[in-house]
């Protein structure tokens, strides 16, 4: 445990698709803090938090279950007023999904605020949609620079397309650096 | 007149009642004297106990006859008068009752007749209104005016003066009033008054209804009211009704004629209340409370009724008492029948007067019947007391004569009057009166003569020799018969009579001076046979009459004798004696009583001359003896001085048998004393050679008691021995007590080692109940682990969204993006360090577990080890049981040995009195020896002696 707590990490690239400008930034702010997603107990990704509203506790009594949709959708929630779809992001991207993981009276589901590009207006309208996983790990800050291909890594795999990069924390553990913007299209299809 | 008789004549009554008894007396009553039977009459009345009947018996006896006689005749005289009275009483009362019954009824039934006709008078009136036309003829009557109509009304009353009607009054069918006429008590218009009784009759019956009167509240007063239908005079539909009231004032004219005779009325409406009656206090109020047995008269006319089949005319009379008046009363009560309109049963009416009223006629006939009767009854028994008196007069004379007879007064006489019973009485009486007479004269020379003769007989008692008893014999005779002569002449057979005795007296000659010795006339009673009795008395009054032959008259003559007593009487076996007595110069008559009397004199003669004979021979008697047995007496004596050869002379008589006796006597004497000289010999010898056995003996005896003594030395040693064994028996039974006390004190340690194990698990069962709570602490330390686990992991994500929220606020917030991180952090290792305590509380948990197990093991065994305990606990019982038995079986063999001991000692006592026994015996045999000794020295003592006698 002691080993995932936060480390300052000495180089790490910030990355911005909506702001490029934001490069010529101290290399300070280079660095990007990510939210370790443990979709199962093995698999770790790396979700960025700059898209990250909140991390909250649901019990499966708060969930709505909805007929006629994707397995993979677990059902609606009454978040603060707003209906928040909760999607088991583990059954999206080809993992075992979470009732199959051992029964839990409650999961945990990270919130993103996710912008959606309809194409005919400019405007983009933001949709939040909560991600259920295993647990949240810790917060890692890393500089995006650092991060290496999908395809140095794996070919294929259905978890390939929501990624953006590997990062290499340690000779021993790399962690896949989630996509948000690849999310929603997944959802939408 | 009784009482005035009695009076004058007191000294009757008592001789009457003397008399009287006597009559009624057995026939030998009749001999004992007149005090005796007056004494005897006393005695019933003094006797205590008798019932009331034998008194009135008693005092009937005692009446006087005139009394009795008086009784008769009056009862006899009064009682068919007063019967006869009686019955003309009785037979006259009841006619009269009836009449006066019969009149009381008749009147009753008047009466009721007047009260019919008097109602059905009003009710006619009633009826006449109604059929008015200008009431009945619906065409007019609706014509006139209703003024017309009350002016008809008044009219009526105005015609009808003498019936003096209240008021006339006409309603409608309901009972509302339609017009009335002028009246002093006129009806209020608003009452309606088809609630009465007789307004509904009227109108249910059609016809004419009478009310039963009411009293009128204001005015106190009855009225009687008649209710008529008006019908039309066509078509009889019913119109309205007429109602006639009229006062009671009226009524009462009817009945003032009979109260005028102070008779009482009382009517009696339907519901038994009087509605009218002479004391008008009962007016309204049941008729029971004035007349009290009014309901029993009702029973009886109603069980006439309905016995005789009609209706009217029943009626009932009795006496009952007047409440009011208090006195009784004469009551007749009937139904008044005939009255239309009427509610059944009717009324009735009550007459009633009181009975001294009604019965006076019967009360002047009882006192006439009384009087006539009491005045003839006293008449008559006048008469007959009076003729009774007379008849009893004669009878009462003759019992006073009779009385003053037995008083003594034997002059007393009765005056003869006519020829019937009563003087046929009075002449025997008279008679009687002189046989008494003669009698006592009699009775007085008896009594003389019978003085004389006892005491001549004590004079001879009193003589000692035959001529002595003979001189004092004549003289007595001499003197009681006062006769001349009295001599006895005596002959022997064989011999020639003579004269023994003579007695003279005056100048009379004496036959024994003149030597004159036979007297051959007195031979022919000597008839030669001793039986000739002292009653064979020969009594001669005259010579010259006594069929005496000439020879003997002669001598008689000779001696100038007339008269003669001869009586001859026997002295002993052979002589015979001849008592006799002459009157000289003068005949003499001899009287029955001088002849039983000489016949007495010639017994008593007899009895003294035996008796002075008997006199003499006992006398001669008794000198014989004398002299014989001093004979007797001189010739024994020589065997006194020990010479048993002597003997006496036997002679003839009592002395001669004595000498007999005697003499044999001495010869048994003189055997014996020579018996004891050979025995006394044969002694001595004898008792020499017993001194020696007696020696013998006592040695034997000594001998017997050594040998007892070893034999109790040995009893004495088996004694000692049984004792000891006693002691050993003893010693075990001790040492079976020591036994018997370790195994109690076993028991003890037994018991303590049972309560030590129950003590363990008890502490075992608290152990496993702590361990159990701590259990149960330990989860509740898992609930607040979990607890503070759920809470780290609540602080864990509220840091991360804190630290994502700095992230997003940019660089600024960096420094709280780290301390949010640290929070994180520090919620992570509590979490982790709760995973810690939940272990280490789990394996406490299992431990708990594991000690539970490991105790209730324990358990387990304590109770398998009290188990045991118990077990040699009841075989440690057994072994006492047994050491208890062995302990009595060793008391009882100590007992026994005891009782052997005992016995033992008895034996030795026994022996002992043995051994004394034959000491004693020894002794004994001792003794013997000396008095065998003493005995033989005893022996030739006496035959020294024996030989003294001269056999």
């Amino acid at each position: 445990m002691v080993s995932d707590t936060a480390i300052e990490s000495g180089a790490a690239l910030f990355y911005s698709n909506s702001s490029p400008k934001s490069s010529s930034k101290p290399p300070l702010s280079a660095k990007k803090q990510f939210l370790r997603l443990y979709l199962t107990a093995q698999t770790v990704t790396l979700l960025p938090t700059d898209r990250l509203k909140e991390v909250l506790t649901v019990s499966t009594e708060q969930i709505a279950p909805m007929p006629h949709v994707s397995p993979w959708i677990m059902g609606t929630h009454n978040w603060r007023g707003n209906i928040l779809w909760l999607i088991d992001f583990g059954a999206l991207v080809g993992l075992t999904p979470l009732y199959q993981q051992g029964s839990s009276f409650s999961y945990t589901a990270a919130i993103l605020q996710l912008g959606i590009d309809d194409g005919v207006s400019n405007e983009t309208e933001s949709q939040a949609i909560g991600l259920v996983v295993n647990r949240v790990g810790n917060i890692e800050r890393c500089s995006t620079d650092s991060f290496k291909a999908v395809s140095a890594f794996t070919s294929d795999t259905k978890l390939a397309k929501f990624l953006q990069g590997y990062w290499l924390k340690s000779e021993k553990e790399i962690l896949a650096v989630l996509e948000p913007n690849s999310i929603l299209p997944a959802i939408v299809q | 007149m009784i009482t005035n008789y009695s009076n004058t004549k007191p000294k009757i009554i008592d001789p009457l009642h003397s008399k009287q008894t006597p009559n009624r007396s057995s026939p030998a009553d009749r001999q004992m004297s007149l005090d005796d039977l007056k004494s005897a009459v006393d005695k019933p009345v003094v006797r205590p106990k008798v019932s009331w009947r034998n008194r009135a018996i008693d005092y009937w006896k005692q009446i006087g006859l005139r009394r009795k006689a008086t009784f008769f005749a009056v009862t006899i005289a009064v009682v068919p008068v007063a019967a006869v009275g009686g019955i003309a009483h009785q037979f006259a009362a009841r006619s009269l009752s009836e009449q006066i019954v019969a009149e009381q009824e008749s009147r009753t039934f008047d009466v009721a007749q007047k009260v019919t006709l008097f109602t059905n008078h009003v009710v006619s009136d009633a009826n006449s209104i109604a059929s008015s036309p200008l009431l009945a003829d619906t065409e007019l009557s609706e014509v006139v005016a209703t003024e017309k109509k009350v002016a008809m009304l008044n009219d009526f009353i105005k015609e009808h003066p003498q019936e003096e009607y209240e008021s006339i009054a006409v309603f409608d069918l309901n009972g509302n009033l339609l017009f009335q006429s002028q009246s002093p008590r006129p009806l209020d218009t608003e009452e309606n008054y088809s609630s009465h009784d007789y307004f509904q009759r009227a109108i249910s019956s059609q016809g004419a209804a009478v009310n039963d009167p009411e009293i009128h509240s204001q005015s106190g007063q009855n009225s009687l009211a008649v209710a008529t239908p008006i019908k039309d005079s066509e078509t009889d539909e019913l119109l309205g009704i007429v109602r006639v009231q009229m006062s009671l004032d009226r009524w009462k004219q009817i009945f003032q004629y009979i109260m005028a005779e102070n008779w009482e009325y009382r009517l009696i409406d339907t519901e038994k209340y009087v509605f009218d009656a002479a004391e008008t206090q009962f007016i309204g109020r049941p008729a029971e409370e004035d007349l009290v047995k009014l309901g029993r008269l009702r029973e009886n006319m109603e069980a006439k009724q309905q016995s005789k089949q009609f209706d009217d005319g029943a009626i009932a009379t009795g006496k009952t008492k007047d409440q009011d008046d208090d006195f009784m009363a004469l009551a007749s009560l009937t139904r008044i029948s005939g009255i239309e309109g009427i509610s059944s049963p009717g009324w009735e009416i009550a007459l009633s007067r009181p009975i001294k009223d009604a019965f006076a006629p019967l009360r002047q006939l009882r006192l006439a019947l009384l009087v006539g009767t009491s005045v003839t009854a006293l008449i008559v028994a006048a008469i007959a007391a009076e003729a009774a008196d007379r008849l009893t007069l004669p009878i009462l004379a003759a019992a006073g004569a009779v009385k003053k007879i037995g008083h003594g007064e034997l002059d007393t006489r009765i005056q003869l009057q006519g020829k019937d019973e009563l003087a046929v009485l009075g002449a025997n009486i008279n008679k009687m009166a002189d046989k008494l007479k003669t009698f006592v004269r009699y009775q007085a020379e008896e009594a003389k003569r019978s003085q004389q003769l006892r005491d001549l007989t004590l004079d001879l008692s009193r003589t000692d020799n035959s001529k002595q008893v003979f001189q004092t014999a004549l003289k007595g005779v001499l003197k009681s018969l006062n006769a001349d002569r009295a001599f006895i002449y005596s002959r022997s057979p064989g011999n020639k009579g003579k004269i023994v005795a003579e007695s003279v007296a005056g100048k009379s000659p004496s036959l024994l001076q003149g030597k004159t010795v036979n007297i051959d006339y007195l031979e022919q009673h000597f008839v030669g046979d001793s039986s000739i009795s002292s009653q064979n008395v020969r009594a001669i009054s005259n010579i010259y009459l006594a069929n005496l032959s000439t020879t003997q008259i002669k001598q008689l003559e000779a001696w100038d004798v007339c008269s003669e007593l001869v009586a001859p009487f026997v002295t002993d076996r052979h002589g015979q004696n001849i008592l006799v007595v002459h009157q000289c110069r003068q005949e003499r008559s001899w009287q029955q009583s001088e002849i039983d009397f000489f016949a007495q004199l010639t017994s008593q003669l007899m009895l003294a001359w035996e008796r002075t004979n008997l006199l003499q021979q006992q006398k001669a008697a008794r000198e014989e003896l004398q002299h014989q047995a001093l004979n007797l007496l001189t010739e024994v004596e020589p065997i006194g001085m020990g010479d048993l050869t002597t003997r006496a002379t036997v002679t003839e008589g009592e002395i001669g048998t004595l000498a007999d006796s005697y003499n044999s006597t001495v010869e048994s004497l003189q055997k014996i004393v020579i018996q004891v000289q050979r025995s006394t010999t044969q002694m001595t010898t004898a008792t020499s050679s017993n001194e020696e056995f007696a020696h013998l003996l006592s040695e034997r005896a000594s001998q017997q008691s050594e040998a007892a003594a070893l034999a109790l030395d040995r009893i004495q040693a088996m004694t000692d021995s049984v004792q000891e064994v006693a002691h050993n028996t003893k010693e075990v039974e001790a040492t079976f007590q020591d036994v018997l006390q370790t195994v109690a004190n076993g028991d003890i340690a037994i018991d303590r080692a049972v309560t030590g194990i129950l003590n363990i698990r008890e502490t075992v069962a608290e152990t496993a109940k702590k361990v159990k709570r701590l259990g149960e602490s330990s989860q509740k330390i898992s609930k607040v682990v979990n607890l503070i686990d759920g809470f780290a992991s609540q602080t864990n994500l509220l840091a991360l969204n804190a630290s994502l929220e700095a992230s997003r606020t940019g660089e600024a917030d960096h420094n709280f993006g780290i301390v949010a991180e640290e929070i994180r952090t520090l919620a992570q290792q509590s979490a982790e360090a709760t995973t810690e305590i939940e272990k280490i509380v789990a394996s406490i948990q299992l431990d708990t577990k594991e000690v539970f197990k490991a105790m209730e093991e324990g358990i387990e065994r304590v109770a398998i080890g009290t188990q045991l305990v118990n077990e040699t606990r009841q075989s440690l019982d057994h072994i006492a049981n047994s050491s208890q038995q062995v302990n009595s079986r060793i008391a009882q063999i100590a007992q026994e040995t005891v009782e052997e001991s005992i016995v033992s000692q008895e034996i030795g006592r026994t022996i002992a009195e043995v051994a004394a026994m034959a000491n004693k015996t020894s002794t004994d045999a001792a003794r013997v020896f000396t008095s065998t000794k003493e005995l033989l020295t005893v022996a030739e003592e006496l035959q020294i002696s024996v030989k003294q006698f001269k056999a």
